[in-house]
């Protein structure tokens, strides 16, 4: 590189380094950046995880600006899309959020869950196979996308904001969108989850439900046979089962 | 041809829009907020594709930056490009990633020669990776970093020339930028680059306190308030030497309803229609009939 190209790219580096807050180099409206760049970053926390960010405004003032003032002086944003980030920021901060003994023990589960379902809402559906055939135990199914299976600490999703926190209780939860992308929820058994997830990677319904049980260890019953039928009934009703691939494309 | 006065597409009016249709000569979108995204907003990008010409604006290339393009982003993009059938890409003068850690915001480039051809190598390597032709636009900035070599204009204007790419003339960034630098905006559009503008950007702005000079203000592009007179007076001016190019109408904050957003838009047709009646440039592509949306209601 020249020395003016260096010069350039060091004043990028002095400009960048203005705007996440390592160091003031003293230049004229740095600050102003500075606080462009925070307000954005801010912002889009806000619109994501709108009650999470609440619930850390009320218990622990300026929390939410200095996670996101430390998020940016550190790994600071990878993603070219803003949606993105608060994901980044979550990933590095959640470990912060759960040590933070001002904050209600379920804040990380409702920022994870709200991000959850804003993932529910926009995922991209994946192409559907040209050719389906019914249902038959030997072949793999066809499922609807998006459809996203999570295991959170409590009913997070059921919990309202003026009702007391959700005690602890694993819930597993599988979000879909509607035909009108309307996004949708399921509560699941692990076993329900657990068949669900085999099916997903690509298990034949024949093997699915043995492979559930041995994962869980559990006996391969009458009453298991049971819940995989009511699973697949809710999920055929649903619009989640979309038929099987035909036997050649297994 | 596109021609007329168009709107940036934002979610906070997508149903009002859905609904009435109104007449609009295109809409612009940012590809960032919707590649790698399915769902609602996606599908309905998809209905207004059959009613609006698209034109894509990216926020996030960071033309001027040091490092490489993203293969996976810069992939994304010329897809979503060819998607909805833009018949250009704009994004802008500046930087906005460094060291692979972006900032989301628009960062000044320093006016030098040096940036001149390393910018417009970075272009001309956009325009082949993503297979539409760029404009890059004039970004309000507040302070340059180091000492320019030439001017804003000057500086846009050998880019433009080297790279061989038009220039999307955000008019209000301009008049920012005067305001903010006390320099004469028309002195700076008489050495810009007029005949490469294939698009207009135009936006609100606001006041502020600047911190670095006590009692003086200075004025922030922040996309949140209706068009100043000043702004439109200027786009009418520019109007008349670049002929009926698209000009669009940009509102990021305070957004006001479809209604409101209309009444902008029918402002800035009255300065849009006046001019290009009295336009210096060649009429060719100049849209007829009762308004100028180049789109039938």
């Amino acid at each position: 590189m020249s020395a003016i190209a260096t010069r350039e790219l060091d004043a990028a580096r002095a400009l960048h380094d203005a705007c996440v807050g390592l160091h003031d180099p003293g230049t004229p409206r740095a600050w102003l950046y500075r606080e462009l760049v925070q307000n954005n970053v801010r912002g889009v926390l806000r619109q994501l995880i709108p009650r999470a960010t609440a619930l850390m405004d009320q218990h622990a003032k300026g929390s939410v600006e200095a996670l996101v003032d430390d998020f940016l002086r550190g790994p600071g944003m990878r993603s070219h899309y803003m949606r993105e980030i608060p994901y980044e920021i979550f990933a590095w901060g959640k470990d912060r959020l759960a040590s933070d003994v001002r904050l209600p023990r379920q804040t990380v589960t409702l920022a994870a869950w709200e991000l959850y379902w804003f993932r529910v809402r926009i995922a991209e559906r994946t192409p559907r196979p040209e050719h389906l055939v019914d249902v038959a135990p030997h072949l793999s199914l066809v499922l609807e996308s998006p459809a996203l299976v999570e295991t959170f600490a409590c009913a997070i999703h059921a919990w309202e904001d003026d009702a007391p926190i959700p005690e602890p209780a694993e819930t597993i939860l599988l979000g879909y969108r509607d035909e009108k992308e309307e996004p949708k929820l399921f509560v699941l058994t692990p076993l329900a989850a657990a068949i669900f997830r085999e099916l997903q990677q690509g298990s034949a319904l024949a093997h699915a439900i043995p492979n559930a049980c041995k994962t869980l260890g559990l006996a391969l019953s009458q009453s298991v046979l049971n819940d995989s039928a009511r699973l697949l009934a809710d999920l055929s009703g649903a619009g989640i089962i979309l038929g099987a691939r035909t036997p050649a494309a297994q | 041809m596109i021609a007329g006065v168009g709107l940036g597409l934002r979610w906070e009016f997508l149903d009002e829009l859905l609904e009435e249709m109104p007449a609009l000569a295109f809409l612009e979108v940012s590809p960032e907020n919707y590649i790698g995204r399915g769902g609602f907003h996606r599908e309905r990008l998809a209905d207004l594709r059959q009613r609006y010409p698209i034109i894509t604006h990216g926020l996030t290339m960071s033309v001027g930056g040091f490092d490489p393009f993203g293969a996976e982003y810069m992939q994304s993009l010329g897809a979503f490009a060819r998607e909805v059938g833009t018949p250009w890409h704009s994004d802008h003068v500046c930087w906005s990633s460094l060291d692979g850690k972006l900032l989301h915001d628009l960062l000044p480039v320093a006016f030098t020669i040096s940036n001149v051809a390393r910018i417009a190598d970075r272009i001309k390597e956009a325009q082949d990776r993503l297979g539409v032709r760029m404009l890059v636009e004039n970004i309000s900035y507040y302070m340059h970093p180091g000492e320019p070599e030439m001017g804003e204009a000057e500086f846009l204007s050998e880019l433009c020339e080297r790279a061989d790419c038009g220039l999307m003339l955000d008019v209000n960034n301009a008049y920012v930028n005067s305001v903010n630098f006390g320099f004469d905006v028309d002195e700076w559009m008489a050495k810009a680059p007029l005949e490469r503008v294939a698009q207009m950007h135009v936006a609100g702005h606001a006041w502020f306190d600047d911190r670095d000079r006590a009692g003086q203000r200075l004025i922030v592009d922040t996309h949140g308030e209706d068009v100043t007179d000043p702004v439109l007076a200027l786009l009418g001016r520019v109007l008349k030497r670049t002929g009926p190019v698209p000009v669009l109408l940009e509102r990021d904050q305070n957004i006001p309803d479809l209604a409101g957003l209309m009444k902008e838009v029918g402002r800035i047709h009255a300065v849009y229609d006046a001019a290009i009646a009295e336009t210096e440039a060649p009429q060719v592509g100049k849209p007829s009939g009762p308004n100028s949306t180049g789109v039938t209601p």
